[in-house]
């Protein structure tokens, strides 16, 4: 099985099969464009992804290996929240920052379903929270003026609740 | 709620809102003349019980005492759908209306829900001798939303969702239904500019907002609404005019302005029992190209405009409980040849007409596909039972339901005909067929062997050799509905529930 060495922003080697750093469609286009597949010693550097969020991202992948291609059908919404397996929640179970930073890594090695899947963890996390509670979730202040603010909430009130 | 079925039998739940939501179609109003109290209500249909109350409203609206007390309280939540009590215990505070939502996920295995109204039993203080009086209505409600329960979360201050950027907030409001978007809206700046795109509205059930709707909500709805591909609108109608009243001009304006911009991309649209699909909102739905279902229950509006019909692509079109003509209906039929559910229960002007022929006569040549038809309680008085033979020639028929609308005479077996032909039959509904006899019937158990749902409830006619030939006979078969038919033998359906408990048997 041939790998290839990725480096973590902080100087980490992380030598993997190639068949794994291909699910990151950053890594398959520059390894193809670049024909680095047989060069063993190249050591591919990834300035935005530190040890320990890239040893996550590559434990999803390995996890995830076998799955099929996502395929974008838009008769198909299965964007919803309710679809995320045991494992990955399992997974997912982490603080907050990590689950930020995983979106960012995956989303700048452009691993399509482990952002997805983050990206429904997050969701779930917004989904029944008064807009007071997102904000001390996710820490964001509130830049709108006291006016703006009323006319915003009746604006949405409609549907706000359920 | 979307489904490709357009009757009891195909109906898939389909849910896009949060999954928790129950899947909630139909409901109906009692309203009483004098205010109660509630001590207990109990239902005793025939069928599973109290578990297809998904939810119980009441509410004290309009008397002398408290002329505009409009407010709705929740009474029940189904909880546990196997709960199969059949009644609740309610100490209410005084009320004049009750308002009880069913779970429509129930439903295949019951075939319809015209029945409740006789078996419902209130005990109150004072105590009642009422007269339900079954009226929809619409009124200003306050609605208790239940906090939702959520995973506590370590908060690293490090970083925060307002380092996001764009493309990853879009990618989480994606999944997010549109009351988590309505409060997204509310956070800040970026939030709200990014929570109303209207790309993320594509799929809206404002069903659940009934309560809530009125022109200036939808007034605000409509730019993010422009893209919308399902709408969901059961029961909405402007609920700042009181009830039987028609909805204010600001509410129509928006409405027709909502579907005015998203005629083009609409490919579903579901507005039953709302009061306002009458004349120019219906000329905007025939002219939306992409319509593929169609369901507007009991619009009012008797005639369409149906001139420049562009509707060409309907799979599914439920008109029930609606003044649908035929010379419409054919139109409609005869523009959309990919129709594969027809839906078309108990409606009055159908039945006033001299006969199905004509209707039948267009699906023949123009809707080859059709999979469903329904028209329980839609009875075409001048007909005799022979046009129905003619169902025949649809040979991919899953799903009849004739209930209710026996004809006479009949010499030929028209029956006999159509389970020959429809190899595919899944669900036949025969109910109320008086004259059917056992020798007719065998003629259908015999050839309708895909057979799952067979409905002959109340046929004095039949004897209890039919209940044995159809379960040993109908390999498939999951629902047998025998209610009311005197002639079959009861100790011989105990043993039969026994014998087969994977096959529900309603007697």
């Amino acid at each position: 099985m041939p790998q290839i060495k990725l480096q973590s922003s902080d100087g980490e080697v992380f030598p993997i099969d190639v068949e794994i750093a291909k699910m990151s469609t950053t890594l398959k286009t520059m390894l193809e464009d670049l024909g680095m597949e047989d060069d063993d010693d190249e050591i591919v550097p990834l300035p935005n992804v530190n040890a320990a969020i890239l040893r996550k991202v590559l434990e999803w992948c390995t996890a995830h290996r076998h799955d099929p291609p996502i395929v974008d059908d838009p008769n198909i919404l299965d964007t919803r929240t309710n679809n995320i397996t045991c494992w990955d929640a399992e997974f997912l179970k982490v603080d907050q920052g990590t689950l930020f930073e995983l979106i960012l890594a995956a989303n700048y090695l452009d691993i399509r379903g482990l952002l997805d899947v983050a990206c429904k963890s997050v969701a779930t996390l917004i989904s029944g929270k008064t807009p007071e509670d997102i904000r001390k979730t996710f820490n964001i202040k509130n830049d709108f003026t006291p006016e703006e603010e009323e006319e915003i909430r009746k604006e949405n009130e409609c549907c706000a609740e359920k | 709620m979307w489904s490709q079925g357009g009757s009891c039998y195909a109906q898939k739940p389909y849910r896009f809102q949060e999954a928790e939501l129950l899947d909630v179609e139909d409901y109906t109003t009692i309203r009483f003349q004098r205010p109660i109290k509630l001590h207990m209500f109990k239902m005793h249909p025939s069928w599973k019980k109290a578990n297809v109350v998904a939810r119980m409203w009441g509410a004290l609206i309009e008397t002398q005492e408290f002329p505009l007390s409009a407010n709705w309280k929740l009474f029940y939540k189904a909880s546990d759908l196997k709960d199969s009590k059949g009644y609740f215990n309610l100490y209410s505070e005084f009320i004049n209306l009750i308002r009880i939502e069913l779970d429509t996920n129930f439903r295949k295995y019951v075939p319809d829900f015209t029945h409740f109204k006789y078996g419902v039993l209130i005990f109150s203080v004072p105590p009642l001798v009422f007269n339900p009086d079954f009226q929809e209505m619409m009124d200003k409600l306050t609605l208790n939303a239940d906090p939702e329960k959520e995973t506590e979360l370590k908060i690293n201050e490090k970083k925060i969702a307002g380092n996001l950027p764009d493309e990853i907030l879009y990618k989480i409001f994606n999944c997010l239904d549109i009351a988590s978007l309505s409060r997204c809206a509310q956070v800040n700046k970026r939030w709200n500019r990014i929570a109303n795109e209207p790309d993320f509205y594509r799929d809206i059930d404002l069903k659940i907002y009934w309560n809530k709707i009125n022109g200036n909500a939808l007034e605000k709805l409509k730019v993010k609404l422009q893209n919308v591909r399902k709408l969901d609108m059961t029961w909405c109608r402007d609920c700042e005019v009181g009830h039987y009243e028609r909805s204010s001009e600001h509410f129509r304006h928006s409405i027709e302005s909502i579907l005015r911009k998203s005629k083009d991309t609409l490919t579903h649209l579901c507005l039953n029992y709302s009061g306002f699909a009458r004349g120019e909102v219906l000329k905007i739905i025939v002219s939306c190209p992409n319509l593929k279902e169609l369901r507007i229950r009991q619009y009012l509006s008797c005639s369409w405009n149906l001139e420049n019909i562009s509707m060409k692509k309907l799979n599914t079109l439920d008109v029930s409980m609606s003044k649908i003509y035929v010379r419409d209906l054919i139109i409609i039929l005869k523009n959309n040849p990919d129709l594969e559910h027809l839906v078309v229960d108990y409606c009055e002007n159908l039945s006033e007409c001299q006969s199905a022929g004509p209707i039948i006569a267009t699906l023949i040549t123009h809707n080859r596909k059709l999979k469903a038809w329904s028209s329980w309680e839609t009875f075409f008085r001048q007909d005799n039972s022979l046009i129905y033979k003619e169902f025949g020639k649809l040979v991919q028929l899953e799903d009849l339901d004739l209930g209710f609308c026996e004809s006479i005479p009949y010499r030929i077996n028209c029956l006999e005909i159509i389970t020959k032909r429809c190899k595919k039959l899944k669900r036949l509904v025969l109910a109320n067929w008086r004259r059917l006899t056992d020798e007719q019937l065998l003629a259908i158990l015999t050839e309708a062997k895909e057979l799952i749902h067979l409905n002959l409830a109340n046929l004095p006619e039949i004897s209890s050799m039919i209940l044995s030939v159809a379960i040993n006979n109908l390999p498939n078969l999951r629902l047998l509905d025998i209610r009311q038919c005197v002639g079959i033998d009861k100790k011989m359906v105990t043993e039969y529930k026994e014998q087969y408990p994977n096959i529900t048997i309603y007697y």
